[in-house]
């Protein structure tokens, strides 16, 4: 397969068939692992960008839950636990527009991973109230155990019959390197075979590499350790996200200050 | 459909190059089961000539193949790979009669020279344009025998929508079929239009049911 990156990511329709084959049939592994997605360059601008150089309140409101987060025109958010030191930012396309890069990022893997399902790339890049919206989101984790429990999503035992969906992939582009910005089990994906996988070390991925992999599929996080001079395993995720019809939870406050915020930043 | 089979199909699915994993395979027995059973409600019996226009991999091939008599089935559809992965999926059933699969773009059904009892078309006038349900029924009007049934589903959008089958197949929904839309066309070709003909079950995922007997 020629090299698929984030400025070249239309796949041909025989790369088309052999990624499926990979992720959806019995024999294959369910997941590919796109080498060196991301330059270097990239992968330095958003580790910067989102681990070192923003303040979330100044650009994010506070999560308010998954509820009614996410509506059109709805703002981007974060989330910050205090003692793990996890920092979760949702960025919606719309509402990301201070790293115009993310964005970009994001379309293009939002796009492959469509080629892949066989689904049309525009139905989930803009929100429309009742359906699904793909929110790219970009995670640090530093420190904790079963930060997030074996599971699957979109599988047969989904308690909702309308969100199983087989052909359901979800992409993970790492941005920092296990063993050297953390430490732990990293990703442990099932493959359709049932044997589990390290994918970081047994993979050997770098920052900048795109994993996709079956949506179905168990996967888990069970520790992850950083000191204070690491950055802490940090990826993009892109979930598709329900849309609801308008505002939920958040906070009065919260609203006023963001606006003020960003009322602020306008008329400087 | 046991967890192993609705496995075996998506893989045949993709070693035939036709499709991803879908609602195709989660509803294999609820449309397969609902298909056979309405057809027996309107009369069909193993003698009968049936036309399966839209026929996918053969979803309901594999009932209706089993069930009918050797050579009996009749299946058209525009998506190719769709063609041997049928063949695959009838050996996966151990199902060996004969039966007689094409691919057809152009409504050419009188090229199988045969005179139908019954035609089915589930889930495929959802994928026509309104111009394409004209010509489907003109030409049924031909292979039909005289009281033959075409049992259809449905969906009355008010407006037309495409969809990207397979993001290779551009098709267009129809829209306003409504009581009029069948009407004019009960006129036009002199058949019997009928929606929810009685003692069928509902259709399992809600679309309207019809028939049309020429
Ligand atoms: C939702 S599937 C239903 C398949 C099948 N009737 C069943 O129930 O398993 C719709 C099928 O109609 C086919 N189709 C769409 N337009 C068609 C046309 N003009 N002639 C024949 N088949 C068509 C599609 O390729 C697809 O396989």
């Amino acid at each position: 397969m020629k090299s698929i990156n984030h400025r070249n990511f239309c796949l041909n329709k025989k790369e088309v068939w052999d990624v499926r084959r990979k992720i959806y049939h019995s024999q294959g592994e369910g997941f590919l692992l796109f080498k060196g997605f991301l330059e270097k360059k990239f992968t330095d601008h958003l580790v910067n960008y989102w681990c070192r150089l923003l303040d979330p309140p100044q650009t994010h409101l506070l999560f308010p839950g998954k509820e009614h987060a996410f509506y059109p025109g709805c703002p981007c958010y974060y989330k910050h636990g205090r003692t793990t030191g996890l920092k979760v930012f949702y960025n919606p396309l719309w509402g990301n527009q201070h790293e115009v890069v993310s964005n970009e990022i994001a379309v293009s893997i939002i796009h492959l991973r469509s080629q892949i399902e066989g689904k049309a790339f525009t139905r989930e890049i803009s929100p429309r109230p009742g359906q699904r919206c793909v929110v790219p989101r970009l995670i640090i984790t530093r420190n904790g155990e079963n930060v997030l429990a074996p599971h699957s999503d979109y599988g047969l035992d989904e308690p909702n019959p309308r969100n199983i969906d087989l052909a359901r992939v979800q992409a993970t582009l790492f941005l920092s390197q296990i063993d050297k910005d953390y430490s732990g089990s990293g990703f442990v994906f099932t493959k359709n075979n049932g044997d589990k996988i390290h994918c970081e070390r047994e993979l050997g991925i770098e920052p900048g590499d795109l994993l996709i992999w079956r949506y179905n599929n168990v996967h888990e996080i069970s520790d992850i350790s950083s000191r204070e001079d690491q950055v802490g395993f940090v990826r993009m995720l892109f979930p598709p996200e329900e849309i609801s019809h308008k505002a939920g939870s958040i906070s009065i406050i919260e609203k006023t200050k963001y606006l003020l915020r960003s009322m602020k930043r306008k008329l400087v | 459909m046991d967890k192993k089979k609705m496995f075996k199909i998506i893989d045949l699915h993709l070693e035939e190059e036709a499709g991803v994993p879908s609602n195709r395979e989660l509803m294999w027995e609820d449309l397969g089961e609902w298909q056979m059973d309405s057809l027996k409600k309107m009369g069909m019996d193993s003698k009968h000539k049936l036309l399966d226009i839209g026929c996918g991999p053969l979803r309901f091939g594999t009932y209706a193949i089993s069930y009918l008599d050797e050579g009996n089935y009749f299946g058209v559809e525009v998506w190719e790979p769709y063609l041997k992965l049928g063949r695959r999926i009838l050996e996966e059933f151990e199902i060996s009669k004969n039966y007689t699969m094409k691919i057809d773009r152009g409504f050419d059904y009188e090229s199988f020279g045969e005179k139908f009892d019954f035609a089915i078309a589930q889930s495929v006038v959802t994928h026509m344009s309104v111009r394409q349900i004209d010509e489907l029924l003109d030409v049924l009007k031909k292979v039909m025998k005289p009281d033959g049934i075409l049992l259809f589903t449905f969906i009355n959008n008010r407006f037309p929508y495409s969809v990207y089958y397979e993001m290779e197949e551009p098709m267009i929904t129809p829209c306003k079929l409504d009581n009029a839309f069948f009407q004019a066309l009960e006129k036009k070709y002199q058949v019997e239009y009928r929606k929810y003909p009685e003692g069928l079950e509902r259709h399992p995922t809600g679309q309207a049911v019809a028939t049309i007997k020429f």
